[in-house]
């Protein structure tokens, strides 16, 4: 458990660090160059100022991608991975509609030997609004909403009772009666689970060649209505997270612009 | 407006490791704590017109389980209200109460017992990794002998933490 959480500290920095160097040293080259033609430049502001408001088709492209963070996660020690694709249409380079699909689980084992293992598909609809929709340079600051669905399976065991005076394993996991002594096994296999939650979103996307971009992406993840199994929660949800009441999370997307 | 960029990436990542900061959190376990039966002392009063209950006091009561060397309750003073432990993997629990207490003001002290046995269902539930395992506890029956408690009501057959009342025991 300490592992994944220095794991995601680190991944969390280095994520940072790789997608923020590359802008700054962008703003670096553009600064030199803009040196050099500073006069000019300044013409052109004055020109631009003038111009009328931008506007764009009702179609303007339609983008496709997969994130890399869950690969990038489970190679860094996480014991849960999800592949997910996004799809979105632009409307006036300012709306967004937005599909997201993706399939996710994983298997973790505690200190008391619990077992668990899970996996399902999830997707998410929803919509972003650009708001450098009148900007030029193309990059884009997003703000959203999204609704998630997952329904799957998971499982939970404690296959082998350990003695307690010898080394706590059952005891701790309070399948061991304090009182009487007396110890059972946990094996459930095959719960299921379903679960509709909300996002709040807000990500920059930033072009890296004509049609290529990538995506950063925070989800603020809200739980709107689960069920689950009569002998216990799920640990994790695919595109949700921890079953938690609330969570938050992150996507970084490679994006290929179709048309 | 492009130096706006890296300014905003920065604030998102630094929402980014907090958020990351708060998920590491340790989990509430608080819930995972053995269920228990509250149990209320009661007893009954009647006459011609009416009947009405009121809270009764035991003057000592120790409480012990069959299966189990183990002393539940040990000699209670002044009891209104016992919390009482079911087992956990087994759907029967017997437990014995034993009274002593004064006749009149004074000695001498008696001693009698009763013997309750408590058929309830048992489900493990599972909640996280680092919570582990609560069981859930539901009464469904109880049987008792009468050699001093007069009867007992099961009111919320659900075994808590909260100190929720599930049984009146009157006598």
């Amino acid at each position: 458990m300490m592992r994944q959480k220095i794991s995601r500290y680190i991944i969390s920095i280095m994520m940072l660090l790789a997608f923020v160097a590359p802008l700054l040293a962008q703003n670096t080259s553009n600064r030199q160059q803009g040196r050099s033609s500073q006069s000019s430049q300044q013409q052109k502001k004055k020109k631009e100022k003038k111009l009328p408001e931008v506007t764009y088709p009702l179609m303007n492209g339609i983008d496709v991608g997969v994130d890399v963070l869950g690969p990038i996660f489970k190679a860094f020690g996480s014991d849960f991975m999800s592949a997910e694709a996004m799809v979105d249409v632009n409307l006036y380079n300012r709306y967004f509609p937005t599909v997201e699909i993706g399939y996710g689980g994983g298997k973790s084992t505690n200190d008391y030997d619990v077992h668990i293992k899970e996996s399902a598909p999830y997707f998410r609809l929803g919509i972003d609004y650009n708001t450098f929709w009148k900007k030029a340079h193309g990059n884009m600051l997003l703000v959203g909403l999204r609704y998630g669905f997952s329904s799957g399976k998971y499982d939970v065991e404690v296959p082998n009772i350990l003695d307690p005076d010898y080394n706590g394993g059952a005891e701790l996991t309070n399948l061991t009666d304090h009182i009487w002594g007396d110890r059972s096994n946990y094996v459930h296999e095959g719960m299921k689970h379903t679960m509709h939650w909300m996002e709040f979103t807000v990500g920059l996307r930033a072009n890296i060649s004509k049609r290529i971009k990538m995506g950063l992406m925070l989800r603020i993840k809200y739980r709107l209505k689960a069920s689950v199994d009569t002998y216990g929660d799920p640990y994790y949800i695919p595109g949700y997270g921890r079953y938690d009441s609330n969570n938050a999370g992150l996507t970084y997307s490679i994006i290929y612009q179709l048309k | 407006m492009r130096k706006i960029i890296p300014i905003i990436l920065l604030i998102i990542g630094s929402c980014l490791i907090s958020s990351m900061v708060s998920c590491t959190e340790d989990d509430d376990c608080s819930g995972n704590a053995r269920k228990m039966v509250t149990a209320n002392i009661r007893s009954v009063f009647s006459n011609d017109s009416a009947t009405w209950e009121v809270p009764d006091t035991l003057d000592v009561i120790t409480v012990y389980a069959i299966g189990t060397d183990s002393i539940i309750i040990n000699d209670k003073t002044n009891a209104t209200s016992l919390s009482l432990p079911l087992r956990t993997n087994v759907e029967e629990t017997i437990l014995v109460f034993s009274y002593t207490y004064h006749v009149g003001d004074t000695l001498p002290q008696h001693y009698d017992k009763d013997t309750i046995v408590f058929r309830h269902h048992n489900t493990p539930y599972f909640m996280t990794l680092d919570c582990n395992f609560v069981v859930k506890q539901e009464i469904s029956d109880v049987s008792y002998t009468t050699n001093v408690l007069d009867s007992i009501v099961i009111v919320n057959p659900t075994a808590s933490n909260d100190e929720t009342e599930n049984i009146k025991i009157y006598y």
